[in-house]
């Protein structure tokens, strides 16, 4: 299982259950949340709770899951372990990504 | 005519006889022996020999031994034994069993019986060959497969500058260790014009083949950049005009060169900069790479950057630059994430930290000792003698 999903109103709670957000699963991260994004999915959060360290790969899943959103929705991440909010900061996918505390801000901000 | 010959071995001749006559009337070559002894001798004489019939009670060497013993030998391929017996207890074919018989007969012979099991042995012969056929071939293909890496490795490493690169009053060594046979990294050197000098390390996203083939894509647009005019060399205003680019400038473009339309092209993370060679004055870019790290001739060492976007990770970004000055006997480290995240078995990373320990413990040292020692370091993390886990390449600079 790499990930939990639960649902506020029309918004989609992803929670990553990998403490390595890497090479091994993004791929397949990437592919799961991309398939719902085409199945209509518009407001989501992503629960990072689990997770210890991002490699570049999962970088990149999560800027292709960005992309794939697209401007028909939003993305929200939240509780962000610090090494990981450290890596966002180097690559200023902090000003890219919205990051919140926890999934009730996160949902709040989406309008739940 | 049977693809297989076949062995039958029995002291009694008018049994071998008897045996050897039902085979060779279902098409099979046979070959005899009178004893254990004699069977092996016919084994270790014709490659080809891999079914054998034999009896149980023989002088010199009986049917369990012949099994024990060829089961011990390495013939280079499978012997398929059956094992002849009067009796018919279960003792007898766990003895034979255990001795490596891989079936039994028990006499007299019923001829279809023979020829039944016989044809199970074929089978299993058949099998056998046809897996030694299909392993030739992927051993065949993994040898091409290697030897191609080994030559793009090669083309790879003959991009990197010369081990040691001196551009008064600068002096340059690196370290540069693919995690496999190709680096993902890329690194430079080289002067950029009669002022100044320019320097950068590259990191693709992943490692292997396809971040290899990106790395030296990148690295190829920068040294044609190198040219009055190019990429590298298009400043505005000055007198002579072709002014060295902004490196802030010059990751703006090859952000815009390298975004790709399919959303999983790589991205890559770099540091580029210039350095005056009459000043020491330098500045740089950090598109989302580790911060350069700045030893100054005290005891104390800083990161350079506030970060930056990665490269072809998103369109239309802006880069800054930070500057910086190198006095005499100052260094400057370049560093890929493959240092950093040098893990240990229990998960923990070489770090940051410890990096910059390292790099002012031997400051005083040659770059060659800084980077020898550090690689040494990384390994001894590690503890395993495996290879590292992401591409390491490192680049120090010098003013001397």
């Amino acid at each position: 299982m790499l990930t939990e999903i639960s649902r506020v109103g029309d918004i989609a709670v992803l929670k990553l259950l990998h403490a390595r957000f890497d090479a091994s699963i993004a791929p397949k991260i990437k592919s799961e949340i991309v398939a719902l994004i085409e199945q209509g999915e518009r407001k989501l959060v992503l629960d990072l709770q689990c997770v210890q360290f991002v490699d570049s790969s999962g970088l990149g899943a999560m800027v292709s899951i960005f992309k794939a959103l697209g401007g028909k929705g939003d993305i929200v991440l939240c509780r962000v372990a610090e090494g990981v909010h450290s890596m966002l900061r180097l690559t200023r996918m902090d000003r890219v990504f919205t990051i919140d505390d926890d999934a009730v801000a996160a949902c709040a901000r989406l309008g739940a | 005519m049977q693809t297989h010959p076949i062995l039958v071995v029995d002291d009694s001749a008018s049994y071998r006889r008897l045996l050897s006559r039902t085979l060779e009337r279902l098409g099979f070559e046979v070959l005899e022996a009178e004893d254990g002894e004699a069977a092996l001798e016919a084994l270790h004489a014709r490659h080809d020999l891999g079914l054998v019939v034999s009896d149980w009670d023989m002088p010199r060497l009986d049917g369990p031994g012949l099994c024990t013993a060829v089961r011990a030998c390495d013939f280079g391929r499978y012997i398929y034994l059956i094992l002849v017996t009067a009796r018919e207890s279960s003792g007898d074919l766990i003895v034979g069993m255990e001795a490596g018989a891989d079936d039994f007969l028990t006499k007299p012979v019923d001829p279809n019986e023979l020829r039944v099991r016989v044809r199970a042995g074929q089978r299993v012969l058949d099998l056998e060959a046809a897996l030694a056929e299909r392993n030739r071939k992927l051993i065949e293909a993994h040898r091409n497969i290697e030897s191609d890496l080994r030559a793009a490795a090669e083309l790879q490493v003959s991009m990197l500058p010369p081990p040691r690169i001196e551009i008064d009053p600068f002096v340059c060594e690196w370290l540069f260790v693919p995690s496999a046979f190709l680096s993902g990294d890329m690194l430079n050197v080289f002067e950029l014009d009669e002022d100044h000098v320019a320097f950068y390390e590259i990191d693709v996203a992943g490692h292997g083949v396809p971040a290899a083939m990106l790395s030296v894509m990148v690295g190829r647009q920068l040294a044609k950049g190198r040219s009055a005019g190019g990429l590298l060399r298009n400043g505005t205003g000055g007198a002579t005009g072709a002014r060295p680019s902004g490196p802030g400038d010059v990751v703006a473009e090859l952000n815009r060169q390298f975004q790709a339309d399919n959303p999983d092209a790589a991205y890559f993370t770099m540091v580029y900069g210039i350095l005056n060679k009459r000043t020491g004055r330098g500045e740089l870019t950090q598109a989302g790479h580790t911060h350069p790290i700045h030893v100054g001739t005290g005891t104390s060492a800083s990161l350079l950057g506030d970060g930056g976007f990665p490269v072809a990770l998103l369109p239309d970004r802006e880069y800054e630059s930070v500057s910086f000055t190198l006095a005499p006997g100052e260094r400057l480290y370049l560093y890929s994430d493959g240092v950093t995240e040098c893990a240990a078995p229990d998960g923990a990373l070489f770090g940051e930290q410890r990096l910059v320990e390292h790099v002012l413990e031997y400051r005083n040292r040659s770059l060659t000792s800084v980077l020898t020692t550090l690689e040494q370091a990384l390994r001894n993390w590690r503890i395993s003698d495996d290879a590292f886990a992401d591409d390491v390449s490192v680049l120090a600079m010098e003013r001397r």
